[in-house]
């Protein structure tokens, strides 16, 4: 279900927003909104159909914090 | 460079605006009661903190009045050092707007619909916070004056209807925790929420005829006396320690509100208040980070990056915490992780700016003289 959610955003995001537009565009612009839509689009997918997302809190920089500032 | 009309806002908006981001999610998770019922006394603290720094970021925005905020930056710190601030900047502002948007979906799954993909109630957000942003900061603005109507009169209501459940003694014994904790709970509601004003400095080149000062300390100030009411409501109405062990405290406040026998269960009127100043939140940080990301792709517009941009939000929203027990863990965590972005980054842009101010004025006062 989240995925076909997610599939149709996507495809609403191409349809009504990307195509309309990208006539106006710079070849620069669309090359950078192409590249976002893409990356983002897979990890969406990919989190969409069951894939754990990486643990952002556990990220070495928040242990860090939590090591420097005694928080656990 | 000179803002366009749909682009500009009035200062009496940019308050509007202002109270209603910093009330935020606040208004619905209540500010840090790690100091229980001394946590007025921490909020009260927090404000007298935040002075100081908020008036930085308005000296900051009243040194360039019209120049446009990533620009500025790129003449203050050269081309390289400028792109580095605007892509910290952009990304502080893009994982505020995430978090932000991932307490609303949670808020709404734990309290109301347990059933639903979090995915579906993010993207639904998401698209409403594009929308805004995309009408224009004018249209933002004329949202906030309506939107922070219906909030005070949702709160007012919520404190009038809980005045007969309200236990004066669980304020008692004041001072209860040590100056230490106290202290140490101020930080945390200076850093969340009320330094995350941060976020307000690529807009306000776009305000109309801006006493910068004014609009940071009436929105410090207003915001705090609601924060103030919101907490006192919720700790003499639910008590410190259950204060302390709920998420949603506001909400488990207005659920044992009775009006009468005729007038209970009206915590829909929190969730309310929520999706109106959390949506504001959103669109603000969306409009900063969309700025941000626009000058540092040296795109030609805004509209042209908006979507990208929050498709990367929506993918952070994704991993910025697992569950509402990493979300905790988060705002734990939180002030130490946004003190760069709040205090480091803003103290270096205001002493490079107050210097080629200053070196500026001595120009053009030389070639006065020089020309007299």
């Amino acid at each position: 279900m989240e995925t076909f959610i997610i599939v149709l955003f996507l495809l609403g995001i191409v349809f009504f927003d990307f195509l309309p537009k990208r006539g106006k565009m710079r070849k620069r612009e669309r090359w950078l909104y192409l590249t976002v839509f893409c990356l983002c689009a897979v990890f969406l997918i990919l989190f969409s159909a069951g894939v754990t997302p990486p643990n952002f809190p556990s990220a070495f920089w928040f242990d860090w914090i939590r090591s420097a500032f005694h928080l656990n | 460079m000179q803002p366009s009309q749909k682009k500009s806002i009035t200062p009496r908006q940019t308050i509007f605006l202002m109270i209603l981001f910093l009330l935020g999610s606040s208004v619905v998770f209540g500010v840090n009661s790690d100091s229980g019922q001394d946590s007025w006394i921490s909020l009260l603290l927090g404000i007298v903190i935040s002075v100081p720094v908020l008036l930085m970021y308005a000296r900051i925005a009243q040194l360039y009045p019209d120049r446009d905020f990533f620009q500025l930056l790129n003449d203050l710190f050269g081309k390289i050092g400028g792109s580095v601030v605007t892509a910290l900047f952009t990304w502080y502002c893009l994982m505020l707007a995430s978090a932000v948007l991932r307490n609303f979906s949670e808020f709404i799954q734990i309290v109301s619909m347990p059933e639903t993909p979090e995915l579906a109630l993010t993207i639904s957000i998401l698209l409403l916070t594009v929308y805004l942003v995309k009408s224009g900061l004018q249209v933002l603005g004329e949202w906030a004056v309506v939107t922070l109507t219906i909030l005070l009169t949702i709160i007012s209501l919520t404190i009038l209807g809980s005045l007969n459940h309200l236990n004066t003694a669980y304020l008692l014994p004041v001072l209860e925790h040590s100056p230490r904790e106290i202290m140490s709970s101020a930080y945390k509601i200076f850093s969340f929420p009320l330094a995350e004003s941060v976020v307000f400095l690529p807009l306000l080149p776009y305000v109309k005829k801006a006493n910068h000062y004014r609009i940071y300390m009436k929105g410090l100030l207003l915001s705090g006396i609601v924060l103030l009411l919101a907490v006192l409501r919720n700790i003499l109405c639910i008590g410190p320690k259950l204060m302390q062990a709920e998420f949603f405290p506001s909400y488990v406040c207005a659920r044992v509100m009775e009006v009468g026998t005729f007038l209970s269960r009206i915590e829909g009127t929190i969730s309310i208040n929520f999706v109106l100043s959390g949506v504001t939140k959103v669109s603000v940080c969306l409009y900063a980070g969309a700025l941000g990301f626009t000058r540092l792709f040296r795109a030609r517009s805004m509209d042209n990056t908006l979507m990208p941009v929050s498709l990367i939000v929506l993918v952070l929203s994704n991993v910025i915490f697992l569950g509402s027990m990493q979300m905790n863990d988060f705002i734990q965590i939180y002030p130490y992780f946004a003190f760069p972005f709040q205090i480091v980054f803003p103290l270096l842009i205001w002493l490079f700016a107050e210097r080629k101010s200053r070196r500026q004025t001595r120009l053009r006062l030389m070639l006065h003289s020089t020309v007299q």
